[in-house]
């Protein structure tokens, strides 16, 4: 006020309409702008930790119970649902685990046992792989070219034999995509039934590196071809799935690298040497995220903030993005074998001999 | 004179680096299975093979076009027999995969010489059963090939052995075998034979399967197969040239389905004959008399 006083008394009355007018046309502008652009203050993201425990004084058995199953580097365990250790074992080869379901390959007798906790639900004789996809459970034949469905009875649901390599699966509710060697990537339905057979091209070697697939079974995500390998999106449009996206990506590796969805299937990524890229599949924007090493857990939050792991060797970094790239928060520390996942609320992510439990807080 | 010379022997360079295109990975190699050779319900859809060397290499020239290696943390850690592998894209179209290796090969997809180092013959996780096992893929073709068709052969000094034979009544009922019984009623029977390819490696007595077989009844060719390549279709593997299923020909370890032979009053020559992967052969004539039921 006194500002404008001291303005007004020492400048001449053209000087001062002129300047009537600027300070008007300023008033109306942020009156429009907060009226018309209201925005929320916005609220900040934090991982609030819960609590740490060392997996060295869990036990080596114990009851399941209410708790869930995790594979880590040669170990698996159990976890209460509030994070607690339950067990901590070397694993046997050839493990697979979902939730409370287990089961193992015993290659000195060739059978193969399926668990529920400690309940042994069936075993069955023959060279068959389990692998727990979402509680659903495939037996991988002998030679990855061949791939059952069984229910939790021991009793196949379906079973196909593939003419080249299986390279890659991946399960929703009720289909399986299934990648190969020769390029090909199939889609089952429930029954079993071939409801896709598709060789991307575009590459000088046809591969399929990873396949994903959402939990609506409406997207399909592929990684295929080498000079160049290229990212493709299916998406289902009546009866059949159609490529709606596809892009070259700087990467020769000759395996299967990270990819997937994130948020409710609304984002999808894949990494490459250098970057992880994110895909907005509502909009088909595009973001890279520069990082080093391998990317070795990801998740996304419901406010679009992304948690990662990456590292190589016994070297992570704990990384917070956001959906535009920015790193809002990074955190080295020491591990070579990690998980990170979403468990309701909680955010676990277990480093070799520790448990860390926490929470997103949104203040 | 010397143009011609020099023709023909550019022109047996050419034939001798295509009949030999391809190298063992190991140089003793021992083949422990052989190809399409049904174990309880699984199928041998190339060779499992047995080696003492500690490096296995490139068999030719090619392109590194996938590598795994069992890892829990890995995006598709997919379990299986097969251990570490690498698979090579070469010129021809096929595709070799080398298996139960740990792979040393660089990081980005490279192109490799004929006898560089694929990977090392190690359990990737101790106590590991390290199984080697050898595929060819057919690109352009869409099948799996016998990979003894295209690598070099291997030598044997033993032949193939027809274990038994047997006849089942297509309307049901016991089995016979020719080597007990030479008296069949007339009409149709199911032929059943039961051979294998004896081998010894370590010290321990295998069977193997044999390559193809061949029937003959009165003069009159009734069956005959070679396992020269398979195909998927509609989710099962077919026998390429035939048509008919793997499974529906080789419906038991060992044993092949020759389908449906017709018994005429009187006396009926069948003659079999098999032939194991190195070419070697062995056959077998029975004298059947047909009776009237």
């Amino acid at each position: 006020m006194l500002f404008t006083m001291a303005f007004l008394s020492e400048h001449s009355s053209r000087e001062r309409s002129g300047s009537f007018i600027w300070i008007f046309l300023g008033v109306l502008f942020v009156f429009v702008y907060l009226f018309l652009f209201p925005r929320g203050l916005g609220k900040d993201s934090f991982l609030v930790p819960v609590a740490a425990y060392p997996l060295a004084n869990a036990p080596a058995d114990a009851p399941v119970g209410q708790g869930f199953l995790y594979l880590v580097g040669d170990k698996e365990g159990a976890l209460s649902p509030e994070g607690v250790p339950l067990f901590y074992r070397t694993t046997l080869a050839q493990t697979s685990v979902s939730d409370r379901y287990s089961a193992w390959f015993d290659p000195t007798a060739d059978i193969t046992y399926v668990q529920d906790g400690h309940s042994l639900l069936f075993h069955k004789s023959g060279k068959a792989y389990p692998f727990w996809i979402h509680n659903r459970l495939y037996f991988i034949g002998d030679q990855r070219m061949g791939l059952t469905e069984m229910d939790l009875k021991g009793n196949p649901l379906w079973s196909t034999q593939l003419g080249s390599l299986m390279t890659s699966l991946a399960s929703g509710p009720h289909l399986t995509a299934v990648g190969t060697l020769g390029g090909r990537v199939h889609i089952f339905g429930s029954s079993g039934k071939s409801m896709l057979s598709f060789a991307p091209g575009g590459s000088r070697f046809q591969v399929i590196y990873n396949v994903a697939i959402s939990q609506d079974e409406k997207k399909v995500l592929l990684i295929s071809g080498l000079d160049p390998k290229r990212f493709l999106v299916l998406e289902k449009g009546g009866g059949d799935f159609r490529p709606v996206f596809h892009q070259e990506i700087k990467d020769t590796r000759p395996y299967p690298t990270p990819l997937g969805f994130l948020q409710d299937d609304a984002w999808a990524y894949y990494t490459t040497p250098r970057n992880l890229t994110l895909l907005n599949l509502q909009n088909d924007h595009q973001t890279l995220i520069p990082f080093q090493g391998e990317l070795r857990g990801i998740t996304m939050d419901s406010s679009s903030r992304i948690t990662a792991v990456t590292g190589y060797d016994s070297s992570s970094l704990l990384h917070i993005w956001s959906t535009h790239g920015s790193s809002l928060l990074y955190a080295p520390f020491q591990a070579k074998d990690v998980l990170l996942f979403q468990r309701g609320q909680l955010l676990i992510l277990i480093a070799d001999q520790t448990v860390l439990v926490m929470k997103r807080s949104l203040e | 004179m010397s143009l011609v010379r020099g023709t023909l022997g550019i022109l047996f360079l050419f034939a001798a680096t295509a009949v030999f295109a391809y190298d063992w990975p190991a140089p003793d190699i021992a083949v422990r299975k052989t190809f399409a050779q049904r174990s309880g319900t699984n199928f041998e859809p190339g060779l499992e093979f047995d080696t003492d060397s500690g490096q296995l290499t490139v068999p030719e020239k090619g392109q590194v076009i996938f590598v795994f290696s069992p890892h829990t943390g890995s995006p598709q850690n997919l379990p299986s027999s097969l251990g570490g592998f690498v698979a090579l894209a070469h010129e021809d179209n096929l595709r070799t995969v080398v298996c139960g290796v740990v792979p040393q090969v660089p990081d980005e997809s490279t192109g490799l010489a004929r006898g560089e180092l694929l990977g090392t013959n190690v359990p990737a996780n101790p106590g590991d059963l390290t199984r080697h096992q050898l595929f060819v893929f057919d690109q352009q073709l869409h099948e799996v090939v016998n990979p003894l068709l295209v690598f070099p052969p291997l030598s044997s000094n033993r032949s193939p052995v027809i274990l038994d034979v047997r006849v089942v009544p297509v309307t049901g009922g016991d089995s016979e075998s020719l080597f007990a019984h030479s008296h069949c009623a007339v009409g149709y029977w199911n032929l059943y034979v039961d051979a294998v390819d004896p081998a010894r490696i370590g010290g321990a007595d295998i069977s193997r399967g044999v390559y193809s077989v061949s029937a003959f009844l009165n003069g009159q060719q009734v069956f005959r197969m070679e396992l020269t390549s398979l195909q998927d279709k509609e989710g099962q593997w077919i026998i390429k040239g035939s048509g008919q299923p793997l499974a529906s020909v080789l419906d038991a370890d060992h044993e092949w389905y020759l389908g449906r032979v017709f018994f005429n009053q009187g006396t009926n020559f069948l003659e079999l004959s098999i032939k194991n992967f190195q070419g070697k052969e062995s056959g077998r004539t029975f004298r059947v008399m047909g009776d009237r039921p």
